[in-house]
């Protein structure tokens, strides 16, 4: 037997038929695989239209679970799609089933990693299974990441406060602070995100910068309550007194709140306790320095009896007794004479201030003049 | 090898082929070169046949059970019965070579009727597989795809009036191409071809193989777009510990793989053996079981790679994924053993994705701290069973290697394979096509019998080294030094590793004539070939055959270093005594 190629070389010399006929079948079957192919993807694409569209119909009206099917139903006609992948991601979010979206999502991750709403949804998901670690990574992403709407910007400023509060609530103040600087310095806001930045501050423990977010709330908004109230809190974590009254007495008059009446009355008693405050007669400041000394008595007083438990470092009995000592060594201070000599005044509170320091840390928070004279004494350790 | 002179291109004088006929001529230059062009031209013929297959089979999908995942009650029940009851109609009447996956019968192509797929085999196998596979029947569209680019070739080939030996190998590449498009892995599909089609490791026809598969892909690609079959999430290493958890699964793979194996081999022939009018009803009844179960679970329908993107990326419980592999294992075994056309990889694979699933949840739930994801579970459990179910080992590692293109699972998967093969083997000697086969009334040849049979090498079956002759000593000589010793041919080395042989009575005949003082160097009778102990005895036996009465046997890296000679009698001694503890 010829090997091929002979017989393809008499072929080509003698009996063109055959290769002809090959190439002509050949041919044909391209044309018609190409027809075919094209029907196909035009039906695919249709199908996969019509069950997306189903699918964000349903999602809009709450069915995410038959939403998260169509969208099933949408990629089975066109895999490769990543924006329906996405959706079909958030659908199982919306529908409670978490370890699927985020295989889903991981999915899409890899082959975006940086895609904004991608990351996003993924730190959504590891912040609810209480992966806050994950979680924050994915912010991060989703912050410096790509975000294909018509508001890019917004989206990431959104996405940042969102990663803000998630700091927050994992404790890390400082990249929380960082994150909300950020925002406060991005854009310009309006008086509710403001408000929510303001708030946000406050619970990261910046008062001072929480305080100048509610007031330009306030700028804009005059009779914001929640500035109004966030204005009067931000300013007494600052220990500025003087300034919580003013706004917590509007805020109490536009909404009563427990908690804001309470802080304007302990701020009001501070006020009324301070003997080192300015413009005060010194008279009074003699006559406040000797209640507080005798308030600090008192209490010293009462919290050696207290029960002992397990004190924190520093209230123990002997530290109890060294206060005593310390408060008991001298005679105690007239009103005159503390009126008279301010280097009395400022020994007498100093020892008062250790007092109040100590019962608060081993007796716990106290109530009225002891809680002003304890914030007192915060506000002065604090002083720089 | 190369055509001999007289079949060499145009003859001299002839006049030149016109225009583009001149280029198919050049062509003629070197066979070899010219294979290589056909295989492409077969891969890129087979993959249009099977980029229409993979539309068809769509378009009968949604036409039959719709265009969603989970069909309405009434079409899942009945689309898969009418499909079976349709394609069983036309295997009976139309089509009989369409029954079955089309792996043997592309097999038996090679080996049985020299490279011929007749076409209306895949014409058959075209509609009754799309109509299948499309209306819900546990069966795979890889298989088919096999014959129908097996087939295309083998009209190819006869078209352009292949030599028979070039034809027989034709459908082997139409095979691969065919795969190749349809499983959209090149390297799994020449594997596959390999293993279960050619049945032997051939260097020759792999370079072919592999172009034919590539174009098959790319072809594939081209009109249908290289999106995966089914989407695999990134693979991470298994630490050290989980291996014990994939041993396990390869223990559970093999004892699954052998009951669905013993499962189709008990069940097929019975059922062939009901008549034939019957067959038809077979194939329904398969279809309305599969109908049946699909209502509550419809992953059983289909190739099922839907099936498996949702495992790889679900959370489905473990009880869950054990009861759907148990399930697909069912409704798989119905349609085959009813005859209906269509494959078995891709329910392999989707029988071993839920196995794995149902492992890696099981683990999860018991260790969790040890257990890395679930979908590495997943991907290991389809090689799995790759393994056991099809006994194609090659294969199943490098599909997985090739689905995830990470190097990270090969140990879990090789640890996971090798298992399930060696458990499947203990229960189940013959492979299944190979069973099936024998069940068809053929005996095709099989890479494991291969595998396991001992090769005969030179070393087995040589003796100790003769005298030898010194080429500058005298005939005279060279008589008195032999003449006590036994034989009648005496190697001669000469410089440089070379080696020559005369025979006794040739020295006694110049003896004789008054030539004794001749040196034996000018006298030798031959140039001998060379052998090594590590050659092939049945490569050696040609040689000791055809013309040398004794062959040296010289060291590899020495060829002055006579190890050993060989004789006809030493290779036939050999093969009657057979290797240590086996037959030959």
């Amino acid at each position: 037997m010829r090997p091929g190629a002979a017989r393809l070389a008499e072929l080509v010399r003698h009996d063109r038929a055959a290769p002809v006929g090959v190439g002509v079948a050949f041919v044909l079957l391209f044309l018609l695989t190409s027809a075919l192919a094209g029907w196909h993807h035009q039906r695919q694409r249709r199908f996969a239209r019509d069950w997306s569209s189903r699918g964000e119909a349903l999602l809009r009206a709450g069915r995410a679970s038959e939403a998260a099917e169509a969208f099933e139903n949408a990629l089975v006609h066109g895999r490769d799609d990543p924006g329906r992948q996405y959706r079909l991601a958030a659908a199982l979010v919306a529908a409670g089933r978490d370890a699927r979206a985020r295989t889903y999502l991981l999915a899409l991750w890899q082959r975006r990693p940086g895609d904004g709403p991608v990351n996003l949804e993924l730190a959504r998901l590891e912040a609810r299974a209480g992966r806050l670690d994950e979680a924050i990574r994915y912010y991060q992403h989703a912050v410096h990441g790509s975000w294909d709407t018509g508001d890019p910007l917004g989206a990431r400023h959104r996405v940042r406060l969102e990663l803000a509060e998630k700091l927050a609530e994992q404790g890390s103040n400082a990249r929380a602070e960082a994150e909300l600087i950020t925002l406060a310095a991005e854009r310009p806001r309006g008086a509710e995100e403001s408000v929510r930045l303001g708030e946000l501050l406050l619970r990261v423990g910046a008062p001072r910068r929480a305080r100048d977010l509610f007031r330009s709330a306030l700028a804009a908004k005059p009779r914001h309550v929640a500035a109004l109230s966030g204005a009067g809190r931000a300013a007494f974590a600052a220990g500025d007194y003087v300034s919580v009254r003013p706004y917590l007495e509007r805020a109490l008059k536009e909404r009563p709140d427990a908690e804001d009446a309470r802080l304007l009355a302990v701020a009001q008693q501070v006020l009324a306790s301070d003997p080192l405050r300015p413009r005060l007669s010194a008279a009074e400041r003699g006559r406040r320095a000797g209640a507080a000394w005798r308030a600090a008595l008192a209490r010293l007083a009462a919290c050696s009896v207290a029960p002992e438990g397990a004190p924190p470092p520093g209230a123990g009995p002997a530290a109890a007794e060294s206060l005593r000592l310390r408060l008991e060594d001298r005679r105690p201070p007239s009103g005159a004479a503390l009126a008279r000599d301010p280097d009395l005044r400022e020994e007498v509170m100093e020892r008062v201030f250790e007092v109040e320091t100590w019962a608060a840390r081993k007796c716990g928070e106290p109530q009225g003049v002891d809680l002003a004279l304890t914030l007192l004494a915060r506000r002065r350790a604090e002083a720089p | 090898m190369t055509p001999k002179d007289g079949e060499r291109g145009p003859a001299a004088g002839a006049t030149a082929p016109p225009g583009p006929w001149r280029l198919l001529g050049a062509l003629n230059e070197r066979e070899e070169q010219f294979f290589l062009v056909f295989a492409i031209f077969v891969g890129v013929f087979a993959g249009l046949a099977v980029v229409c297959f993979r539309v068809a089979i769509d378009w009968a999908r949604v036409a039959l059970l719709g265009s969603a995942l989970r069909p309405g009650d009434v079409r899942m029940l009945l689309a898969p019965t009418l499909a079976g009851l349709a394609a069983g109609t036309l295997v009976l009447w139309l089509f009989p070579r369409a029954r079955g996956s089309g792996v043997n019968q592309t097999k038996a192509a090679l080996y049985v009727y020299d490279g011929r797929i007749p076409f209306s085999t895949v014409i058959g196998k075209f509609l009754t597989s799309s109509l299948a596979v499309g209306g819900g029947h546990s069966l795979g569209p890889e298989d088919p795809a096999l014959q129908i680019g097996g087939g295309l070739a083998s009209a190819a080939g006869r078209g352009l009036r292949l030599s028979r030996d070039r034809l027989r190998l034709v459908p082997s590449l139409g095979a691969a191409a065919g795969l190749a498009a349809a499983f959209n892995s090149p390297i799994t599909a020449v594997l596959f071809v390999v293993e279960e089609v050619i049945g032997r490791w051939s260097a020759p026809i792999l370079g072919p193989l592999v172009l034919s598969a590539v174009s098959g892909v790319t072809v594939s690609h081209a009109f249908l777009g290289a999106e995966p079959l089914f989407r695999v999430p990134a693979v991470e290493s298994a630490t050290p510990a989980e291996l014990l958890a994939y041993a396990a699964l390869g223990l559970l793979g093999g004892l699954f793989a052998v009951a669905f194996v013993k499962l189709v081999l008990h069940a097929r022939p019975r059922l062939f053996a009901l008549p034939p009018w019957t067959r038809p009803l077979q194939a329904a009844a398969a279809g309305a079981l599969i109908g049946a179960i699909a209502l509550r679970h419809p992953e059983v329908t289909g190739a099922g790679y839907e099936a498996i993107g949702q495992v790889l990326n679900g959370d489905h419980a473990w009880q869950l994924l054990a009861v759907l592999a148990a399930l697909k294992l069912a409704t798989t075994a119905a349609s085959f053993s009813a005859g209906v056309p269509g494959g078995l990889f891709a329910p392999t694979l989707v029988m071993g994705a839920m196995l794995g699933g149902a492992v890696g949840r099981l683990q999860a739930a018991l260790f969790p701290d040890l257990t890395g994801p679930i979908h590495v579970y997943v991907l290991v459990g389809m090689g799995t069973l790759f393994a056991g179910n099809l006994r194609a080992p090659m294969t199943s590692v490098f599909m997985i290697l090739e689905i995830t293109g990470n190097y990270g699972i090969v140990v879990p998967v090789m640890v996971s394979n090798t298992i399930a093969y060696l458990v499947s083997r203990a229960f189940q000697r013959a492979p299944l096509f190979d069973v099936l086969a024998r069940q068809d009334g053929l005996e095709l040849p099989s890479l494991e019998d291969r595998r396991h049979q001992t090769i005969l090498r030179v070393e087995d079956a040589m003796r100790d080294p003769v005298d030898l002759l010194r080429p500058t000593e005298t005939v005279a000589t060279a008589l008195s030094r032999i003449q006590g010793a036994p034989g009648e041919f005496f190697l001669v080395r000469e410089d440089g590793g070379r080696w020559s042989g005369v025979s006794r009575t040739r020295l006694q005949a110049l003896r004789d004539e008054g030539r004794g003082e001749a040196a034996v160097r000018s006298v030798v009778e031959a140039s001998l070939p060379q052998l090594h102990p590590d050659h092939e005895l049945e490569s050696a036996l040609r040689l000791v055959r055809e013309w040398w009465p004794v062959v040296p046997v010289v060291h590899r890296a020495d060829f002055d270093r006579l190890v050993g000679v060989l004789s006809l009698e030493d290779v036939l001694a050999a093969y009657r005594k057979g290797p240590a503890g086996g037959q030959p």
